[in-house]
């Protein structure tokens, strides 16, 4: 748009001319600018300059005129903007028009003057008469004079007062309004002047009538009248076409290029207009009929390339005027699915559409102009001159527009000045020599991309992309081009457009040719060779290649093929690459410039050779053999040969070569120098990969280190210096991998096993060497709570020597979900306390634990904290770690070991770092409560006491049963001890540790029994109480009994003790039980046996030194808190004072004491009940006073009427003063009675004679 | 240094012969199915097999307007449920017309022919996509690659060729 005259892109503005006073015009030019619309003012400073408007004389209306030699003269428009005015004001002074008749006359001379300049113009008039204020004195006749001398109306004669600003403002907007209505006026009247030329067709010529449109349209718009601009632009559009009536072959080639550039002109002012209008949909169908019609008006062919020239130029222009119309963005069109020609989509009213086309008829053009210089380089003289190309007086600017430049010279008439064809298209064609095609049309990709990336038309901007590469192709800038073609082929790979990526291939290829890029060639030639194109269509064997297409051809089998022999040719260095220029030998593969192509899992080259690799198994062993498979495969057209094939792994003792059987020879020497290597030859395969064909190999491997063993790459050697080194695939992670995803059959399965090809792995894992460390945990029963359990850890060597060992302990627990939750026994965890502990004898840090366990701290047992060394064992032998665990609660824990050592071997061997072995074990070890220790207490023999309350108690709340006790009463506590575990147990002792001596005194009582529940094996649970011996043993403290008694598993033990308590209190706390136990030692002697290490040895010694001389205890104590008890005194005391047995028939007394140890007198009710034994007299019931600190005896006389044991008569009492009422145990309250004095004789109970109870 | 070949530019004598050649003529010059990721599934161009690179470029291109009109549906105007997008946009000497199934598959018609029916086009895309369905239901077809089924192509061509031949209502 910038080479169109500037007076054909702005609408044109009205012009007025000033002449008389120039010290005005300034100020009057710039007020009219600024007017709107804005007037242009032509400024004549002297009369005499007044000529320089004039014109000349015009033909009458009806006039024949005669054929133009053009259709639009070329400066008719400027001339019209800027040399012809509308208006005319003449500006004089006031003094000069009403002044003396000297300066009168000289008023009438210019104004005849310019009379008759402006006679053949219909120049309107304005008579301004300048004066510098409002007062002053005016000559009427005078003024009517001026009026009429100057054949002007009063309306436009004006008074202009120049000294007051107010006046000089009504001033200048009178003269302004004026000029306006005036110009305005004129252009109408040139306008219908034209008008009604065209409608007398007074002329023969239709370029005549284009021209009066044109000049109408012109006029309309001088005076902003746009729609009828618009509409005699249209009508000289459409004249214009009638104009082109001949064949357009005949036409002369500058006709044909005269007429489009008029129909460029005036289809530039309907664009403009229509924009303007906001009317982008008609102005685009406007546009489309404009190329549709001028696209075919090719011409000549010598001139084709100045016919895509105006092509490319029109669109070019449109964009500009869209992106100028639109400013930041195209307008949102509703668009309809009406298929009507009518509709206009998105894209069309997208300046980067137009730009893009522009460009696509600008690589046109150079096309054309190519072969258009061809031609003319060949037919014509290369040395003859330029006629047109001369210095600007010689060479003239052309008259009409679309024309050539006038040669001056040749005469006075536009025939002769006219240059002949030949000397124009030699012009042209010199002129389009210096023009760079490929630059402008880069330029113009470029403005289409900056639009097309404001609507993210992403795709679009590839195809742009793709174009501009091809530009910088043709430009032979070589690296942009390869820059952009790399590009977008990354987006064709990405969405599998196979011919489209094959077109930016060919190109990429000669590209890297040209740069002399041997190793992007080679890539790109295989990659174009291995694209999935299967069909082979007859059209492939064309031996050019279009544009689109690219340099490679259209992309086929037979394409393929070529491509493939050519390339293959190069690698093995039978040829070289095509050389890039004239002179050079082409590249070529030498030793030193060998070819590693290196093919990562997203390269595309993978279509050139993929390799999968997968082992057999998953896991193997050191040492042993395993089986692994490389699978190879070629989307090549044609087979592809290798060499040899260099497999890699990440241990590179495992590496092999293949090498292809027709190499035999040259293996010979190679194999000797490898013999050292860490490649392993193997030969005798077929190393030929067929098109589409997996190629299987199954080697043997020995994976000599443990871990992981992983195939990385695979080397193909194609030529003597050419290699591909491709990374190998897993068989089940292939098809994550994308390339040519969409293709059908592209994708085979690797393997025909259906395991290995889904599942196999291209790595393997290689086991541990096995530890040969036996390692036994030597547990035999449950542990016990609290005690010190022995869990021997023995380690036995099977072949390895150990060295620099670490034991590694800790326990384990089970969570409620199964799982091993690991607790180390170091640091412990202050929030979740370990249910055990770690112990060992000696010092676990010190190097050698077995010789520790003979030093000064061997006795002493330590906490398990980080690992145990070890230092040494020697082959064959073994060593024995005492450990001891002691738990806190009963709970199964796991204990876990597990042992690292450096084998005796490995650390030989310097150059290598030593192998560490490990190997774990656990065991589960469980945990019983030994002993159940329970204790309650009991009122004295058939001595009841009134413990009011207690009784209140019972009755508020039976559920808080707090034990009460009798103050200054003795009370019997009876602790029982029960072996709840699976084990015998010595009890050593039961202790109650007193609380408070001067609260309540504990004394142990003389009985000591032991109770156990023997379960018997025949199916019944037999309950039988059996009486033992009582084992009085000397009491060390009187506070406890020391028993040393075996309780096996059920058995209960049973130790009683006096409680004194001396205060009153709610809450007494009595003490702790203790019971002193160990476990029946019978596993001290086996474990001693067994193990045969010092320190296990003396430890067992230890053990069987009945513990007194130990460090740590074996006997343990449990300690068990006694319930709070709660001191009371007692008011009343009911003692049962009878015989110790009764004979039948023989009658005894039986004694109720009431003792009253109040202070004041207590009223007593009580009942006495009757038994079915006994036959009783005495008072059955009555109410008694009892005195102050006194007893009362009731007194019953029985007679046994049945023997055995039989219930006495039982007394309620019930004392008024507390109401509250008792009544003895039943139990206490029972008496045996013998049938005759002779049983009694017989059987003695010892029991009875020993109670030191009833007083 | 190549010969080059003119012949694929825009408004070249291919492209303006192709559209006309007497009462038979094939209007369209190219269709296309495009797959979910974009990457095409069959592509038949009823030219000279010189220009068919040109569709492939002219349907690739027109991916962006199926991107533009999924995007930004209020543009689409009314036919927000509708599969036929209409015109995507207009090449120099092409119409690209464009229809969208429910499963983001893309059928997408090239035409010389400048004045064209919408019950023609409607009744085309109906006819391609059930060809498609039933190529698609082969069981020896995988999902998602390219279509190569000899059978389809046969069809398709015989749609193409039936084109236009509704009679005016």
């Amino acid at each position: 748009m910038e080479d169109y005259p500037e007076e054909l892109r702005t609408p044109p503005v009205t012009l007025v001319a000033l002449v008389g006073l120039p010290e005005f015009h300034s100020a009057i030019s710039l007020f009219l600018h600024t007017e709107q619309p804005p007037i242009n003012t032509l400024a004549l400073p002297d009369f005499s300059n007044v000529t320089a408007i004039g014109g000349k004389e015009r033909k009458a209306i009806d006039a024949r005129m005669p054929p133009p030699v053009g259709i639009l003269k070329a400066d008719w428009l400027l001339k019209h903007r800027t040399r012809v005015p509308a208006v005319l004001a003449v500006l004089f002074d006031r003094e000069q028009v009403y002044g003396d008749p000297a300066q009168w006359l000289q008023v009438c001379t210019h104004l005849d003057n310019i009379k008759n300049v402006i006679r053949g113009r219909n120049i309107k008039l304005v008579m301004v008469i300048v004066q510098p204020t409002l007062h002053g004195d005016m000559n009427e006749d005078r003024l009517v004079a001026f009026r009429k001398r100057a054949e002007v109306d009063s309306r436009n004669c004006l008074t202009f007062i120049s000294h007051d600003p107010t006046e000089l403002k009504r001033s200048l907007s009178r003269l302004g309004s004026v000029l306006g209505e005036l110009s305005t006026n004129f252009y109408r009247e040139e306008g219908r002047r034209v008008k009604l030329r065209i409608d007398k067709r007074s002329y023969s010529s239709l370029d005549l009538s284009v021209r009066y449109n044109f000049k109408v349209a012109v006029y309309a718009e001088f005076r902003r009248d746009w729609v009828a601009a618009l509409k005699f632009y249209e009508t000289a559009y459409t004249q214009l076409q009638e104009v082109v009536t001949t064949p357009i072959q005949l036409l002369p080639l500058q006709r044909i290029i005269e007429l489009k550039g008029v129909a460029e002109q005036i289809h530039f002012k309907v664009a403009t207009l229509l924009l303007h209008s906001g009317k982008e949909s008609e102005a685009v169908k406007w546009f489309k009929q404009h190329i549709a019609y001028y696209k075919h008006l090719i011409g000549p062919p010598d001139g084709a390339f100045m016919h895509w020239a105006w092509i490319s130029r029109q669109f070019h222009v449109f964009a500009e005027l869209l992106q100028t119309s639109f400013g930041s963005g195209p307008p949102t069109l509703v668009s309809n699915t009406t298929l009507s020609g009518l509709t206009v989509t998105d894209r069309e009213l997208q300046p980067g559409y137009y730009y893009q086309v522009a460009a696509v008829y600008m690589a046109r053009r150079r096309y054309s102009f190519e072969s258009a210089l061809t031609t003319f380089e060949a037919f014509e003289d290369a040395e003859a001159a330029d006629m047109l190309d001369g210095p600007a007086e010689e060479i003239g600017p052309p008259l009409y527009i679309g024309q050539a430049p006038r040669l001056l010279r040749r005469g006075n008439t536009l025939d002769l000045q006219c240059p002949t064809p030949a000397e124009y298209l030699r012009h042209a064609v010199v002129m389009e020599k210096n023009y760079s095609h490929s630059r402008a049309a880069i330029n113009l990709l470029t403005k289409a991309h900056e639009q097309y990336k404001l609507i993210q038309a992403s795709r679009t901007i590839y195809q742009l992309g793709s174009e501009m590469a091809r530009e910088y192709f043709n430009a032979r800038d070589y690296a942009n081009a390869k820059h952009l073609f790399d590009t977008v082929a990354g987006m064709y790979r990405k969405e599998s457009w196979v011919a489209l990526l094959g077109a930016c291939l060919g190109y990429l290829r000669e590209c890297a040719r040209q740069l002399g890029l041997l190793k992007e060639f080679v890539e790109y030639t295989l990659e174009l060779a291995a694209l999935p194109v299967r069909t082979d269509s007859n059209e492939t064997q064309l031996s050019t290649f279009t544009v689109l297409v690219g340099p490679a051809g259209p992309l086929g089998q037979f394409q393929r093929v070529q491509v493939q022999k050519e390339i293959m040719d190069v690698l093995q260095e039978k040829q070289n690459v095509l050389p890039a220029r004239e002179g050079d030998v082409g590249l070529a593969l030498s030793e030193s410039h060998p070819l590693l192509l290196e093919v990562d899992l997203l390269s595309p080259l993978r279509a050139v050779l993929s390799v999968c690799v997968a082992f057999h198994e998953q896991t193997i062993k050191p040492g042993e053999k395993t089986q692994c498979t490389i699978a190879l495969l070629t989307h090549m057209p044609l087979p592809l040969m290798i060499t040899k094939l260099e497999i890699l792994f990440n241990q590179p003792e495992c590496n092999v070569v293949l090498w292809n059987d027709s190499n035999v020879d040259r293996l010979v020497d190679s194999f000797q120098e490898r013999q050292d290597g860490v490649l392993k030859d193997k030969i005798g395969y077929n190393l030929e990969l067929q098109p589409y064909k997996w190629k299987r190999f199954t080697i043997d491997l020995i994976a000599g280190q443990s871990g992981r063993l992983e195939c990385l790459t695979a080397t193909a050697h194609i030529g003597p210096h050419a290699t591909i080194c491709c990374q190998v695939e897993s068989p089940a992670t292939r098809e994550s991998i994308p390339l040519w995803i969409f293709e059908p059959g592209f994708d085979l399965l690797p393997f025909m096993d259906i395991d290995l090809a889904f599942l196999g792995q291209k790595v393997t894992q290689v086991e541990e060497p096995e530890a040969l460390i036996d390692v036994t945990i030597n547990t035999s029963s449950a542990g016990l709570v609290g005690e010190l359990f022995s869990v021997p850890i023995s380690l036995k060597s099977r072949g390895h020597a150990i060295n620099q060992g670490e034991l590694e302990v800790y326990i384990s627990t089970y969570s409620a979900s199964g799982s091993l939750e690991a607790q180390p026994s170091s640091p412990i965890d202050p929030v979740v306390a370990a249910p055990a502990e770690l112990l060992i004898l000696g010092n676990p840090r010190s190097d050698s634990l077995s010789q520790t366990a003979l030093d000064g701290d061997a006795n002493i047992l330590q906490k398990v904290t980080g690992p145990i060394k070890i230092a040494s064992v020697p082959v064959d032998q073994g060593c024995s770690i005492p450990l001891y665990v002691r738990w806190f609660e009963a709970q199964s824990i796991t204990l876990v070991v597990s042992l690292s050592y450096a084998a005796e071997d490995s650390m030989e061997r310097k150059d290598l770092a030593p192998h560490r072995f490990w190997l774990q074990r656990n065991i589960q070890l469980e945990c019983e409560e030994p002993l159940r220790v329970s204790h309650h207490f009991t009122a004295p023999y058939r001595r009841d006491l009134l413990l009011p309350d207690s009784l209140s108690n019972e009755k508020t709340s039976s559920s808080s049963k707090a034990v009460v006790l009798p103050s200054n009463e003795r009370s019997m506590l009876v602790v029982t001890a029960k072996n709840i575990c699976s084990t015998s147990i010595s009890l050593l002792s039961v202790e109650i540790e007193e609380k408070d001596k001067s609260a309540c005194q504990i004394n142990i009582a003389k009985q000591a029994s032991l109770q156990a529940k023997v379960h018997i094996q025949a199916g019944l649970l037999n309950e039988m109480s059996s009486e033992r011996e009582s084992v009085e043993l000397p009491s060390k403290t009187s506070k406890g009994s020391s028993v040393s008694i075996e309780l096996l598993p059920g058995e209960t033990f049973t130790q009683l003790f006096w409680v004194h308590p001396a205060i009153i209190s709610n809450s007494l706390d009595l003490g702790v039980i203790c019971c002193t136990w160990k476990r029946k030692q019978e596993q001290e002697t086996k474990v001693s046996e067994e193990v045969d290490i010092i320190g296990m040895k003396s430890l067992s010694l230890l053990k069987e030194g009945d513990g007194c001389c130990l460090d740590f205890p074996w006997s343990v104590t449990s300690r068990v808190q006694m319930s709070a008890v709660s001191v009371e005194e007692t008011p009343l005391v009911l003692m049962l004072d009878c015989p110790p047995y009764a004979l039948l028939g023989v009658p005894f007394l039986l004694f109720f004491r009431i003792h009253n140890r109040t202070r004041a007198l207590q009223e007593v009710k009580f009942s006495v009940l009757d038994a079915q034994g006994f036959l009783f007299s005495g008072a059955s019931r009555d109410l008694i006073s009892v005195l102050p600190l006194s007893t009362h005896i009731v007194s019953l006389k029985l007679v046994p009427l049945a023997s055995g044991i039989q219930q006495l008569p039982q007394i309620t009492l019930s004392a008024s003063r507390f109401s509250a009422s008792f009544q003895p145990s039943p139990s206490s309250t029972q008496i045996f009675v013998f049938p005759s004095s002779r049983a009694l004789e017989i059987q003695k109970p010892r029991f009875f004679d020993s109670s030191g109870i009833i007083e | 240094m190549f010969a080059i070949i003119d012949n694929l530019l825009p408004g070249g004598a291919a492209g303006a012969s192709s559209g006309g050649g007497g009462g038979g003529s094939i209007m369209i010059v190219c269709v296309a199915i495009v797959g979910q990721q974009n990457n095409p599934l069959y592509l038949q161009s009823f030219t000279g097999a010189d220009e068919a690179l040109k569709f492939h470029y002219i349907v690739h291109c027109s991916l962006d307007v199926f991107d533009e009109k999924v995007s930004n549906p209020k543009k689409a105007g009314a036919n927000l449920n509708d599969t036929f997008l209409g015109l995507l946009y207009p090449t120099e000497d092409y119409k690209v017309f464009g229809y969208l199934t429910n499963t983001k598959i893309k059928f997408i018609l090239v035409t010389s022919d400048q004045d064209l029916r919408e019950i023609d086009l409607r009744n085309f895309f109906s006819q391609f996509h059930g060809a498609y369905v039933d190529a698609a239901s082969n069981p020896f077809h995988v999902p998602g690659k390219r279509i190569i089924s000899p059978a389809f192509a046969d069809r398709v061509s015989t749609i193409v060729k039936s084109f236009g031949s509704t009679p005016q209502p």
